[in-house]
């Protein structure tokens, strides 16, 4: 029984974890919608803007994947 | 080319019209048989008829690399090395990557065609991006860690789409605490078979503290799980941590490079101390900053593996949930997540690099 208890935990445990996954949600949102907003202002400036773009949301997103990470340990490894 | 466009606007038959669609209604038809016919009539029957399989096991999913052997490798000082799937994927890449860049190589042209010109064009796109974040200077020397990065890494993450790949592999003894099937042989014919009686399989007894011995070791001897012989490099975590700290060695000597011993000021600001005021703060940031580089190496690995091994596991559950259209979606992300995670990679040693080159406030 104690053991089912560990792993019912470890199961709760990823899941909450994934909950680091709404702020990158929300900050990858507003990076699109600000990348949106400059090329339609300044359609020539779209190369530079995608390239930024995509380090940003790599920024944003890591993150998430620091949470998928905590995650992962929890349901394979712990 | 420009006549054959007119001719063909001008009396077009059925099939030259419709060719779209018909190219469209053969590609459903073919994913409709083997995507749905394989999976949901000829593999059960085949299961249930022939072998006495009910239904289709769960992945077994582990994070640390599956050895290949038992016996170690060779030793290294001491400590003994085995040959496990991820490195045998490692071993694949480079040999895929040399012989294409010999194949290439072999083609090279005043105007390449052909593989030669798709290389062209890839290295093109790589110099130009070292060019745009380095400047033209500095672009000869850190494009080719960059390029060789980018192209290792695509290499290494696109494999998981080569049929075979994360799939076939060894019977192997399930880790106690995970999880195992019971495996049986096909009439003395040396070839044995999983049966999967729960598609979740047995949870093999954790190897107990007490060293319980008839009730720890009974269990789990008997249960097994595959083991393939190519696993996607990038979900060990050694791979993307020895590319990282390639990464980082890089980083640091590219600023050592840009800006010789002012490179240290950066991190104990011994100018900014000599001014006063102000500049105890900025000898302050300096230190911040020097704990703070480490942990490049840090987000750089866990971006990669996090990335590449949760697509993994994302295709390996969605397939064996439902087999029918669904993966292809999934597959075609990966392709791009894969892509994506190379060029990340490549382009944030980029950036780093181009940051530590930038001196502080205008002292040069």
């Amino acid at each position: 029984m104690e053991g089912s208890i560990v792993t019912a935990l470890k199961f709760l445990g990823a899941g909450l974890a994934m909950v680091g996954a709404l702020g990158p949600g929300i900050g990858i949102g507003l990076i699109g919608l600000g990348a949106m907003q400059a090329v339609g202002r300044n359609p020539e400036a779209a190369p530079l803007v995608q390239t930024n773009m995509i380090l940003a949301i790599v920024f944003a997103e890591s993150v998430a994947i620091y949470a998928l990470v905590v995650a992962l340990i929890l349901l394979f490894v712990v | 080319m420009k006549g054959h466009q007119d001719r063909l606007q001008k009396n077009p038959n059925f099939f030259q019209r419709q060719k779209g669609l018909l190219m469209l209604l053969v590609i459903l038809a073919a994913s409709a048989f083997f995507c749905g016919s394989i999976p949901f009539f000829s593999l059960p029957w085949i299961q249930t008829q022939a072998l006495g399989i009910p239904k289709a096991a769960r992945p077994v999913i582990q994070l640390p690399a599956e050895n290949l052997t038992s016996a170690p490798w060779f030793d290294f000082f001491g400590s003994p090395v085995y040959l496990t799937n991820t490195l045998v994927a490692v071993l694949l890449t480079d040999i895929l990557v040399i012989a294409l860049a010999l194949i290439a190589r072999a083609g090279m042209k005043e105007i390449p065609t052909g593989f030669s010109h798709i290389v062209e064009v890839l290295v093109e796109f790589l110099y130009n991006l070292s060019e745009q974040t380095m400047g033209a200077k500095w672009a000869p020397k850190i494009f080719p860690i960059a390029g060789t990065i980018f192209i290792f890494l695509l290499a290494a993450n696109w494999m998981h789409f080569i049929p075979g790949v994360d799939s076939v592999g060894l019977l192997h003894h399930a880790e106690a605490g995970g999880r195992g099937f019971e495996a049986a042989e096909i009439d003395n014919s040396g070839i044995y078979y999983l049966k999967v009686e729960d598609p979740g399989g047995t949870l093999v007894p954790a190897e107990s503290e007490d060293h319980n011995e008839d009730a720890g070791h009974e269990g789990g001897s008997n249960l097994y799980v595959v083991t393939p012989f190519v696993r996607t490099a990038a979900t060990d975590i050694n791979v993307p941590l020895g590319l990282a700290v390639v990464a980082f060695v890089t980083i640091q000597v590219f600023g050592v490079m840009g800006l010789r011993w002012g490179y240290l000021a950066k991190f104990v600001n011994t100018p900014g101390l000599a001014r006063g005021g102000m500049g105890f703060m900025d000898f302050g940031v300096g230190l911040f900053e020097l704990i703070l580089e480490p942990v490049k190496i840090i987000s750089l690995t866990f971006r990669l593996l996090g990335n590449i091994f949760g697509g993994g596991i994302l295709l390996a559950v969605v397939s064996t949930l439902i087999a029918f259209i669904v993966p292809v979606g999934l597959y075609l992300l990966e392709l791009f997540v894969g892509a994506i995670q190379a060029y990340v990679f490549a382009i944030l040693t980029l950036v780093f690099s181009s940051m530590a080159m930038a001196g502080h406030g205008g002292d040069h």
